[in-house]
């Protein structure tokens, strides 16, 4: 299929997904839901921090999600670098947000075949070998930074769409990246101002994995303090990918509406969160990072690896899942738009 | 110790004769028959899968008049993938090789002796198969004077090592470049690290430590291939498929992805082992697709000077990776490649490689330019010869749990090669009634 035709053909459902039907804000509280859907989708039921957690059927890994209201928020910010500016407020529908950075448990699930289980939660057709996978890499990509409840890293942003997929096949609920502008968000656990992260002490250093404290290693996942909202390593530890194309002046420009800055080309692409490795600097909520083919540079291969880069092993991702779930011809949809299918 | 056969300096000079490699070394310039008065170097590919590709489109990309005009592989769909892939226009290369790729499907070449068409079309010959045909392969492109880029290791066995040796020799008497896909002799981290264990930095070297500790790599299993064929495989194409897990094409993990590590070893102690004695074995990966390789080997090797070597390498998901080397001198240690710490714990040296270029971009920048130059300053193969060797006599260590020394090993006429090249042809294992190959025993396995 052309991939401008079917790009332009499938934006106006795809924005369907991005967009959230109906949404309001409840009051504070601490509800769990596990394993399945909100039993009202787009209800005010649920309150910011509240937590669902979904099992990955056959095993016994469990992702746990925060709730984060549908509302305007504040994004970007008028004193920051440029590609920052300027300060505006977005509406975003409700959403359920990782409360962690998706685990090496997790992908390797996903990752190796002989881990998988024909097990669904649904009733859709499923087979551990009709599934596409990472092929296996000639040096690990992560270079050993992870492991048992560490981030799972160094992916290509396709992988990880992969994974969002193929988790959705298998537990029913449909999960993808976040946009930037839901990083951001759940990031700043809704704040207007204060876009850097502290523990309990006042102190960056608890509540994130960074230069300073990390021992320039990938730690586990919620090992320090999480943010107001209940969400861990938001900043440090991964960076993570997110679902927009990267553009310098994106908050000048995208809609105010569920903003998603649809990919048009690979590369640039936008990550964000910093990473264990990265000054303190690089932690803020606010602060946007392009990605780049040097990701790949010492992949001797051609083609080089789309599941893999060879040179980013501070990256990884978490996913969220959209309060409103959407319907099974646009999830098909996106899918296809954004795996360039 | 009570006392050492050799100091570093002393060992220096008598290893002079051992590693032959120009590396980066300057020669004077030279007028050379071989050479002609051209501005287009013709570049040919054996050996078109994704790292050949690669390979190639590295050569295409070095800043030089290169262009290429001819492909060879066992298997035409690999010929076909691989020139679709380089004149793929949405790649991120296309602008690199816009204007240089000119290979008319007369001169896209399959089969075993693809190869012998190929080498007459061009000058510069990319070698990037199976490591099982690199002594083919490099012999008869440096019999027909070509210079030659081709990826590690040489050769699967010791009669390959000699081969490859001896032609080494011809190609060093003929000036003709050579380099060799150890890329780590072509990045700064290692160069500028090596550069000052050399000049003493923390003294003479006692021991080394290399490792490639890791997940393991791709498996093409037969059922896969004879889907997608339609058909079933001859026991010979499966094997060339899937040809991580047989000896004749791969050498073993051992030789064919912990060379790199080995190889660092060699360069930093300026010579080759004496000996080695070691263990290995399989336990995870064990099914019929993983033909006859071990998953994990342990060697120890010795050097002349009474230096050791410890080399572990290992293909298991879940385990501690390491990929790296480290080395232990009188005066201080190097515990990562970029890094020399003093004895004190002061820091000597910390490479900053933010702005490092990608060595295999390098090796093929610094082959081109002296191909265009009409310089000889590269003689890569012997040293690509005596790593591959180092891996060999490792494997043979841990398949036959004996202490073997380089020179018996490097003398064994033991070969592993098949008797005729061919796909109907029987490979030397083949696999028993329930489908599975043999594997070494230690204490029975005969080696040299």
């Amino acid at each position: 299929m052309n991939t401008t035709v079917s790009m332009r053909a499938t934006a106006a459902i795809v924005q369907v997904l991005v967009l959230g039907l109906v949404s309001s804000c409840a009051a504070p509280g601490t509800a769990v839901v596990t394993d399945g859907s909100p039993s009202v989708a787009g209800s005010a039921r649920y309150a910011a921090g509240d937590v669902r957690t979904v099992r990955i059927p056959g095993s016994d890994v469990q992702l746990s999600f925060v709730y984060v209201p549908g509302a305007s928020y504040t994004v970007g910010s008028n004193d920051g670098p440029e590609n920052e500016q300027p300060e505006r407020s977005v509406y975003l529908d409700a959403y359920w947000v990782g409360q962690t950075e998706l685990t090496d448990d997790a992908w390797s699930l996903f990752r190796f075949p002989d881990r998988d289980s024909d097990s669904t939660a649904t009733d859709v057709a499923y087979s551990v070998d009709g599934v596409s996978r990472p092929s296996p890499p000639y040096e690990d990509p992560a270079f050993g930074l992870s492991g048992k409840g560490k981030p799972a890293v160094g992916m290509t942003q396709w992988g990880a769409l992969h994974f969002a997929r193929w988790f959705s096949t298998k537990t029913g609920v449909f999960t993808r990246l976040p946009t930037e502008a839901e990083w951001e968000v759940a990031c700043r656990a809704g704040g207007a101002h204060d876009t850097r992260p502290v523990g309990g002490d006042g102190q960056l250093s608890g509540a994130a994995w960074y230069r300073e404290n990390s021992n320039d290693i990938l730690h586990e996942v919620a090992t320090l303090a999480p943010n107001a909202w209940g969400i861990h390593d938001m900043a440090g530890n991964a960076a993570e990918w997110t679902l927009d194309q990267y553009q310098v002046d994106a908050w000048a420009v995208v809609d105010a509406d569920n903003p998603w800055r649809k990919p048009e080309k690979l590369h640039p692409r936008t990550v964000r969160g910093g990473a264990y490795d990265d000054s303190a600097d690089a932690l803020a909520c606010t602060r946007r990072l392009e990605s780049s083919l040097a990701w790949k540079r010492r992949d001797p291969q051609i083609p080089k690896s789309f599941w893999w880069n060879t040179d980013s092993p501070f990256l990884g991702f978490r996913l969220i899942i959209p309060d409103a779930a959407p319907a099974s011809d646009s999830v098909e949809a996106f899918w296809q738009f954004v795996l360039g299918e | 110790m009570s006392s050492k056969p050799f100091s570093r300096r002393k060992f220096v000079k008598g290893s002079a004769a051992v590693v032959g490699s120009l590396m980066a070394s300057s020669v004077p310039r030279m007028a050379s028959a071989y050479y002609d008065v051209r501005d287009e170097i013709r570049i040919g590919l054996i050996g078109c899968g994704g790292r050949g590709t690669g390979a190639a489109v590295q050569a295409l990309s070095s800043g030089q008049n290169v262009k290429l005009v001819a492909m060879a592989d066992a298997f035409a769909d690999q010929v076909e993938d691989s020139y679709g892939n380089i004149t793929n226009p949405d790649a991120d290369h296309s602008e690199a090789v816009a204007g240089r790729v000119d290979v008319p499907p007369e001169h896209r070449f399959s089969g075993f002796d693809a190869y012998k068409s190929l080498i007459p079309l061009v000058d510069v010959v990319v070698i990037a198969t199976p490591p099982g045909f690199r002594p083919i392969h490099f012999e008869a492109a440096v019999a027909a004077d070509k210079h030659v880029f081709m990826e590690k290791p040489v050769a699967t066995d010791a009669a390959g090592v000699r081969r490859v040796l001896a032609a080494a020799e011809r190609a060093k008497a003929k000036k003709l470049n050579v380099v060799v896909g150890l890329q780590r002799h072509y990045e700064a981290r290692y160069r500028t690290w090596v550069e000052r264990m050399h000049h003493g930095m923390i003294g003479d070297i006692v021991m080394a430590r290399v490792y490639w500790n890791s997940g393991g790599v791709w498996v093409r299993d037969r059922k896969s291939l004879e889907e997608k064929a339609g058909r079933p495989l001859t026991e010979m194409e499966y094997q060339m498929r899937n040809w991580y897990y047989f000896n004749w094409l791969c050498g073993d993990h051992i030789v064919e992805q912990h060379i790199h590590n080995l190889d660092v070893g060699n360069w930093v102690k300026q010579g080759v082992p004496v000996s080695a004695q070691g263990q290995g074995g399989r336990l995870v990966r064990t099914g019929p697709d993983h033909g006859q390789i071990f998953d994990h080997h342990y060697v120890e090797y010795e050097y002349a000077d009474g230096a050791r070597m410890i080399s572990q390498c290992r293909h298991m998901p879940d385990t501690t990776y390491a990929v790296t080397e480290a080395f232990h001198g009188t005066n201080g240690t190097a515990p990562r490649p970029g890094v020399l710490v003093s004895a004190s714990g002061y820091s000597l040296y910390d490479h900053d490689g933010k702005n490092d270029r990608n060595p295999y971009q390098v090796e093929h920048d610094e082959l081109f330019s002296a191909i265009a130059a009409g310089e000889y300053r590269y003689a890569d193969a012997e040293n690509g010869a005596h790593a591959t060797m180092t891996a060999i006599l490792g494997r043979m260590a841990t398949y036959s749990g004996k202490k073997l020394t380089w020179d018996e090993a490097l003398a064994s006429e033991r070969t592993i090669m098949p008797d005729r090249y061919a796909f109907d042809a029987t490979p030397p294992v083949v696999p028993d009634e329930t489908g599975h190959y043999p594997v070494p025993v230690p204490g029975q396995t005969e080696v040299l």
